[in-house]
């Protein structure tokens, strides 16, 4: 659609061009999915992982970056990407038409917690209820710590998620749902502990502008999937490449940039539970 | 030159055109500033508030994707940036406001919270929410409501539907900035136009007072003395102005008073030297006679034959004092010698003859001319005896190898002498030079015969000393005799 188009240039203004590393005129390519949701814009960081997984693959790599889960996961079953790194929940809505590659292990667990955090400037919010009637900010509609984790905690709270807050949104991207509230745009606002332990590491700036006044329990960490019809060949080549990741320095070296240990090849049950928590969270009607 | 005191008289032009000069350059200078900087003002203002309007409405047109897909923080990204651009130092705020009138996204999140009415902002904002609130969204905001400078812009979808608003709303301070920066410029304008100006316009006073203060000055000093013709004309200047002319006239002026002076001086000279002259004139005669009675009474004594010789001394003795002061007497009438010969070129050369022995004494080589080339009307000897008169004194106040010069020349129908020596300057009032027996010098009749030599002549002399020159001027008319 148009304004889709004209957003992606107004994206491409606002933050820093990314700029693609693409082989475009070889065949055969590996094109792999990396959406800002997650992640951000750590270009270096990207390309640093790019450029490792050009030399260990055996065919070159090639990033993409689609703007949202949904995006990523309709470039999957489209046939237009191999490989993308998505949210969990985004994964466990979409099992049919997927697989899993491996997942990736944050503080030696293949899981995350969801964060709820507010602004350093409103001291008197101390708990999820406090909230209520303010702004919030969502991180994408297909992410379980930046969405369905507190909308099932304000379900457990006999709230109605839709209308508990005053004001919500979905800042496409966890890094914006910090800065959002270290702004003030929105009161509190919901990330995954992984993203705000990196961002307490590398943007302390931002992270001393916000507190965590909740935690869930662990969920099924985002995981790296392919499509469905991808050559097992290609599945095995590559997640092979990723779960020896941790044994070479350069391997290593990356991984710590991610503040991961590494990567498992991890039970597809792994993800029942979030797909549990979206029977509870979006019932059928 | 003047006191202090003097020189801030504010009763004096001196003082009071250099400074109506100057006061007059500020005024000016000042005016002109004043319409610039009000005229900036009023630019500034506008320029801000087109730019406002300009910045509104691309804010709008930017944020239509935003507002299609519920993107707050890019709306608020979009916002910040359009203020950024806005002012540099002093942002303004962007509001975005959604189809009710709520706040979508805002530069300041903390004061525009988000899903709040405009109006929960609190102060001035009560009147601007309320104010749009009535308002159709392609209404711009009138200044009286608000302190800022505001402008609205709708956020239109591509088929017109109106979906939002967005305010942008520079505070003053957007155009003072503004103002600030259009306003150095002609500060320092106005101050290089004033240290240019000022010094002229203070020359300039100075050059009408000047002339206008000195004659002042000058025509104060009138009652007292008369001021020095040539410092006036130093301090006085020509020009063609209504000054040049006013100090062409003063000059004028007083070198006609300078002149009925030096007419009354000689005046006063002359008259005293006539009754100096009528007095010894009528001594003298009174002398004479009982003198004459006296001489001849002697003389016929000696042809009658010497008694004894004490007698004979003392008559003698007599004599010899008669004699001496006949010879005075006669000195002081100067009765000229009946000599009818005219005066001839081999005068003046026999002149020059006589004096060579003093001449040589002082080793002076005389400056000598003479002009005559033939006979002129005029009896040689009085002449002859006042050129030698003139001369020896020359010769005797001029320095060792001193100058001296005579010119003679008939010019047209008269004789002009002139004689001319260094040295000491004369220390006498020229009014009273010819005077006899002058500071009770026994032997001072030289000037005072000569002088009177050339009254009965008819001839006129003058003399002047001064800056170690000592001159006599002599006019002697042709066709005079004793």
């Amino acid at each position: 659609m148009n304004f889709k188009t004209r957003r992606r240039v107004l994206g491409a203004l606002l933050a820093a061009p990314w700029i693609f590393k693409a082989h475009a005129a070889e065949s055969n390519v590996i094109r792999i999915g990396i959406s800002p949701v997650f992640l951000g814009d750590q270009v270096l960081l990207l390309d640093a992982l790019h450029d490792y997984l050009n030399q260990r693959l055996q065919m070159p790599a090639q990033f993409f970056r689609p703007g949202s889960y949904a995006v990523a996961v309709n470039m999957l079953m489209q046939n237009q990407l191999d490989f993308a790194w998505i949210g969990g929940y985004a994964y466990a809505l979409n099992r049919r038409h997927l697989n899993l590659v491996v997942t990736p292990q944050y503080q030696n667990e293949p899981r995350c917690r969801s964060c709820i955090i507010v602004g350093a400037h409103l001291p008197q919010i101390k708990r999820l209820a406090d909230l209520k009637g303010g702004t919030f900010a969502y991180d994408d509609p297909l992410s379980d710590s930046g969405f369905l984790i507190p909308r099932a905690e304000i379900l457990d709270l006999k709230e109605n998620p839709d209308t508990f807050f005053r004001r919500s949104f979905f800042a496409r991207a966890q890094h914006k749902v910090a800065d959002a509230v270290s702004v003030g745009l929105a009161d509190g606002g919901a990330v995954a502990d992984y993203l705000w332990g990196t961002l307490v590491k590398k943007q302390p700036k931002i992270a001393e502008k916000a507190r965590v006044i909740w935690r869930s329990k662990p969920y099924a960490f985002p995981p790296i999937v392919a499509r469905r019809n991808l050559a097992d060949r290609q599945v095995q080549m590559f997640r092979s490449v990723l779960l020896r990741m941790n044994t070479d320095v350069a391997g290593r070296h990356l991984l710590g940039q991610f503040d991961l240990n590494g990567f498992v090849h991890a039970n597809d049950g792994l993800y029942d539970e979030t797909a549990q928590l979206h029977q509870r969270v979006m019932p059928i009607k | 030159m003047w006191p202090l005191k003097n020189r801030l008289d504010m009763s004096s032009f001196r003082v009071r055109i250099p400074l109506l000069m100057m006061v007059t350059i500020i005024i000016a200078t000042l005016a002109t500033t004043s319409v610039l900087t009000l005229r900036s003002y009023a630019e500034s203002r506008e320029e801000s508030a087109v730019f406002a309007d300009a910045q509104a409405r691309a804010v709008a047109v930017n944020l239509l994707p935003a507002y299609l897909e519920d993107d707050v923080w890019l709306a608020y990204e979009i916002a910040g940036l359009a203020a950024s651009r806005l002012g540099q130092e002093v942002q303004p705020q962007v509001i975005a406001l959604d189809r009710r009138g709520l706040v979508f996204a805002a530069t300041d999140p903390l004061r525009f919270k988000l899903g709040t009415p405009l109006s929960q902002a609190g102060g001035e904002w009560r009147n601007v929410g309320d104010w749009l609130a009535t308002q159709g969204a392609l209404m711009p905001v009138p200044p009286d409501i608000s302190p800022f400078l505001l402008a609205a812009m709708p956020v239109m979808s591509e088929d017109g539907d109106i979906l939002g608003r967005v305010i942008v709303a520079a505070p003053q301070a957007i155009y003072w900035e503004r103002f600030a920066r259009h306003l150095a410029p002609i500060l320092l304008a106005t101050l290089a136009i004033l240290g240019m100006l000022l010094p002229i316009g203070w020359y300039l006073g100075n050059r009408i007072s000047t002339p206008l203060v000195r004659m002042a000055t000058r025509m104060a000093q009138v009652g007292r003395e008369i001021p020095d013709a040539e410092q006036l004309q130093r301090e006085l200047p020509d020009s063609d102005d209504e000054l040049g002319r006013l100090s062409l006239q003063f000059r004028k002026m007083i070198m006609e008073l300078q002149e009925k002076h030096a007419l009354e001086r000689s005046m006063i000279s002359s008259e005293r030297l006539a009754a100096v002259g009528r007095l010894t004139a009528g001594i003298a005669h009174e002398i004479n006679n009982p003198l004459g009675g006296m001489l001849n009474a002697l003389n016929t004594h000696k042809k009658l034959g010497i008694t004894d010789a004490r007698t004979e001394k003392t008559l003698s003795l007599l004599e010899r004092g008669l004699l001496q002061i006949r010879q005075t007497v006669s000195a002081l009438l100067v009765e000229a010698k009946i000599d009818k010969r005219m005066l001839g070129p081999q005068d003046i050369d026999d002149v020059l003859t006589l004096l060579a022995p003093q001449l040589a004494a002082k080793q002076i080589k005389p400056d000598w001319y003479s002009n005559l080339l033939s006979d002129v009307n005029l009896p040689a000897a009085p002449v002859r005896q006042v050129l030698i008169n003139l001369l020896l004194n020359a010769v005797k106040a001029a320095s060792l190898r001193g100058e001296v010069s005579c010119h003679v020349e008939a010019i047209g129908p008269a004789l002009y002498i002139t004689v001319c020596n260094d040295g000491a300057t004369l220390p006498l009032l020229l009014e009273r030079l010819f005077e006899p027996f002058r500071d009770n010098e026994s032997t001072g009749l030289g000037l005072w015969i000569t002088y009177q030599i050339v009254r009965q002549l008819g001839g006129q002399i003058s003399a002047f000393s001064d800056g170690g020159i000592t001159q006599f001027d002599l006019t002697i008319p042709f066709g005079a005799s004793l």
